[in-house]
C-alpha cells in the first residue's frame, strides 16, 4: 500500500501562515476604530517611554558613564529587537485564557506543529510601530553619537538584533508557558513583561547579585545593553555582546521545549 | 427618611463587598502585583543611586536621592492601588453588551462601579500599598514621619481615589464611540504614569510641563497626598490647601465625567444590536 507522505516542509508551513495571517488581518480591519486607536496607543506607549527618559536627562547628564544618546541607542535597539516577539508571538498573551476556557485543546487536535499553529493565529500589526519608532530613534541617536558609520557596524547590529530578539521571545514563551502549569499564567506573563521597562538602563547600575540575575536568569541585559556594547564600547573588546548569539539560541530552544511540553501535557478542561 | 438613607449606605457597602470578593478571588494576582512593585523598587533604587552618584550635586531640584526614591515608590504605589482596571472592565462590558444590565439597575452606574472599585482598592491597599510603604520606609532609613500626617495622607488617598475614578470614567466614555479596550486603557495609563510623577518626580519636569500639569487633575491625585505625607513640619494651612485642591478637582471631575457619561450612554451601540 502506498502511503502518501505529507510533506511538512517550509512551503507548507508558509502557506498555512499566510492564510491565518490574512484571516487575522481581515478580522482586525473590520474593527476600524479599534484598529486605529490601538495603533495610536502603541505609538503613545513607546513615545512616553522615550519621554520619561528625556525628562531624566533634562536634569542629569550621565548614568553610569552612559550619556543620553547612548541610552537612547540602547532603547532603540530594544524596540527593534522586541518587534518580532510583539508581531509574531503575540498570541502568548491569549494563552492563559485559552487554557482556562479549554479552547486550547483544538490546537492539540490538528496535525500540525502546535506551537506554530498557536502563534500564527495572531499577528499584532501595531507592533510595527515599535519597529518604526525604534529605527527612527536608532538613526537619530546614531547620528548624534558621532561614532561614524560602517557596513560592518550595521551587520554586527543586525546579527545581534536577531539573536537578541530570540532571547526576548524565549522569555515571553517561558512566562506564557507557565499557564500550562499554574493558574495565574496571565499574571506571571504580565509580571515578566514588566521587566521590559528596565531594559534601557545600563546593567552596571546593579550590584553583582542583580547584575547576574538580570544578565542570565531574566536576561534583560541581553535585550539591549550587552549587544550594544559592540557598537558603543568597541574598545573594550568584551565578549558580552557576542554571548547574545549562543544565549539567544539556547534560551529559545529551552523555552520552546518548555512550551511544547506544557502543550502536550494539556488534557483540556475535561469535556 | 432615616430608613431610606440607611438602605442606600447598605447598598453601597454590599457593592464594596462584591469588589473585595472579586479581588480576593484573584489572590495570586495581588501577590504578583506586589512582586512587580518590589522589582520596580529594586530597579529604581539602583537607577537613581547611579544617577545621583554621577551628579555633581547631592540635591537636584530640591530633592535628594532619598526624597526621589520615596516619592517615586509611593507615587507608583498610589497608581497601582487606584488602577483597578476601571476603564478596561467598563470597555469590556460595553463590548460584551453586559453594560445594559448594569445601566438598567436602580442605582446609578457610577455608584455601582465605584462601590466595586472601592472594594478592589481596599484589597490593593492592604496587599500592595502597605507592603510597599513598609519596604520604602525601612529602605530609606525610616525618614518618613509617623504622626498626624498619616491621617491627612489617608484622607488625601480617599479623595484621590474618587478623583481618579472620575478621570478613568471620562476615558471609559470613549469606549462607547470606539470599540477599543486596550488602546484607550493604554493611552490613559501612559499619560497618567508620565504626568503623575510616578516615572520621574514633578520637581524634575521642565517649567512648561509643570504649568500644563497644574491644569490637570494629577497633582491632586498623586502629589497632594504625597506632599501631605512627606512634608516636614507641615502646618494645618498646608494640609488645608491640599485638601481644598482635592475637593476642587473632585467637584470638577465629577461634573465632567457625569456630563460625558450621560452624553455617551445616549450614543450607545452594542455588538449585535
Amino acid at each position: 500500500m502506498e502511503i502518501t507522505k505529507n510533506k511538512r516542509g517550509i512551503r507548507f508551513y508558509l502557506h498555512i501562515y499566510k492564510m491565518l495571517f490574512i484571516q487575522c488581518l481581515k478580522t482586525r480591519m473590520s474593527y476600524r476604530s479599534d484598529f486605529i486607536i490601538s495603533m495610536i496607543g502603541m505609538v503613545i506607549m513607546n513615545l512616553s517611554g522615550i519621554a520619561g527618559f528625556l525628562l531624566i536627562f533634562n536634569n542629569f547628564n550621565t548614568i553610569c558613564g552612559y550619556n543620553k544618546n547612548e541610552l537612547l541607542f540602547i532603547f532603540a535597539f530594544f524596540l527593534i529587537a522586541i518587534t518580532p516577539n510583539q508581531c509574531f508571538f503575540d498570541n502568548n498573551w491569549n494563552l492563559a485564557f485559552e487554557i482556562m476556557d479549554g479552547r486550547f485543546i483544538i490546537y492539540n487536535l490538528r496535525p500540525i506543529n502546535v506551537f506554530f499553529y498557536f502563534m500564527s493565529n495572531n499577528f499584532d500589526l501595531k507592533g510595527i510601530w515599535r519597529f518604526i519608532i525604534g529605527v527612527s530613534l536608532l538613526v537619530y541617536s546614531w547620528i548624534n553619537l558621532d561614532i561614524g558609520f560602517s557596513v560592518i557596524m550595521l551587520l554586527k547590529l543586525i546579527v545581534l538584533l536577531i539573536f537578541s530578539s530570540l532571547s526576548i521571545i524565549a522569555l515571553i514563551n517561558a512566562a506564557a508557558a507557565s499557564g500550562f502549569f499554574f493558574i495565574g499564567g496571565h499574571q506571571i506573563l504580565m509580571f515578566t513583561s514588566s521587566f521590559f521597562d528596565y531594559t534601557m538602563y545600563p546593567i552596571t547600575i546593579f550590584n553583582s547579585f542583580f547584575k547576574a540575575l538580570f544578565s542570565f536568569i531574566i536576561p534583560i541585559g541581553f535585550f539591549g545593553f550587552y549587544p550594544c556594547q559592540a557598537i558603543l564600547r568597541p574598545e573594550n573588546n568584551s565578549i558580552m555582546p557576542w554571548l547574545t548569539i549562543p544565549l539567544g539560541v539556547i534560551y529559545f530552544i529551552l523555552s520552546y521545549k518548555l512550551w511544547t511540553f506544557g502543550a502536550r501535557r494539556y488534557g483540556g478542561t475535561g469535556s | 427618611m432615616a430608613v431610606k438613607k440607611k438602605s442606600r449606605l447598605k447598598r453601597f457597602f454590599s457593592l464594596t463587598k462584591t469588589g473585595i470578593i472579586r479581588a480576593l478571588n484573584f489572590r495570586g494576582a495581588f501577590f504578583i502585583g506586589l512582586a512587580g512593585q518590589i522589582v520596580f523598587i529594586i530597579a529604581i533604587f539602583f537607577l537613581w543611586r547611579a544617577i545621583y552618584a554621577a551628579s555633581p550635586t547631592e540635591v537636584v531640584n530640591g530633592m535628594t536621592f532619598k526624597d526621589t526614591l520615596i516619592y517615586l515608590v509611593l507615587a507608583n504605589a498610589i497608581f497601582n492601588m487606584t488602577n483597578v482596571y476601571i476603564v478596561y472592565n467598563i470597555c469590556d462590558d460595553i463590548q460584551s453588551g453586559k453594560i445594559v444590565l448594569d445601566l438598567l439597575k436602580p442605582v446609578h452606574y457610577f455608584l455601582i462601579r465605584f462601590g466595586e472599585s472601592c472594594g478592589m482598592m481596599m484589597v490593593q491597599f492592604i496587599f500592595s500599598f502597605i507592603p510597599s510603604f513598609i519596604i520604602i520606609y525601612f529602605l530609606s532609613g525610616q525618614v518618613i514621619n509617623i504622626g498626624i500626617n498619616l491621617v491627612f495622607f489617608f484622607i488625601g488617598l480617599v479623595m484621590a481615589s474618587v478623583i481618579n475614578f472620575c478621570f478613568n470614567l471620562c476615558f471609559a466614555c470613549f469606549c462607547f464611540y470606539t470599540e477599543s479596550c486596550w488602546g484607550i486603557d493604554t493611552l490613559k495609563n501612559c499619560i497618567v504614569t508620565l504626568l503623575s510623577g510616578a516615572v520621574i518626580p514633578i520637581a524634575f519636569f521642565p517649567d512648561w510641563l509643570k504649568t500644563i500639569v497644574s491644569f490637570l487633575p494629577f497633582p491632586a491625585i498623586f502629589n497632594a497626598p504625597l506632599q501631605m505625607l512627606l512634608g516636614d513640619n507641615t502646618s494645618f494651612s498646608t494640609y488645608g490647601y491640599y485638601l481644598l485642591l482635592q475637593v476642587f478637582w473632585m467637584i470638577i471631575m465629577l461634573a465632567v465625567s457625569l456630563l460625558l457619561w450621560n452624553k455617551s450612554v445616549k450614543a450607545l451601540t452594542i455588538n449585535g444590536g
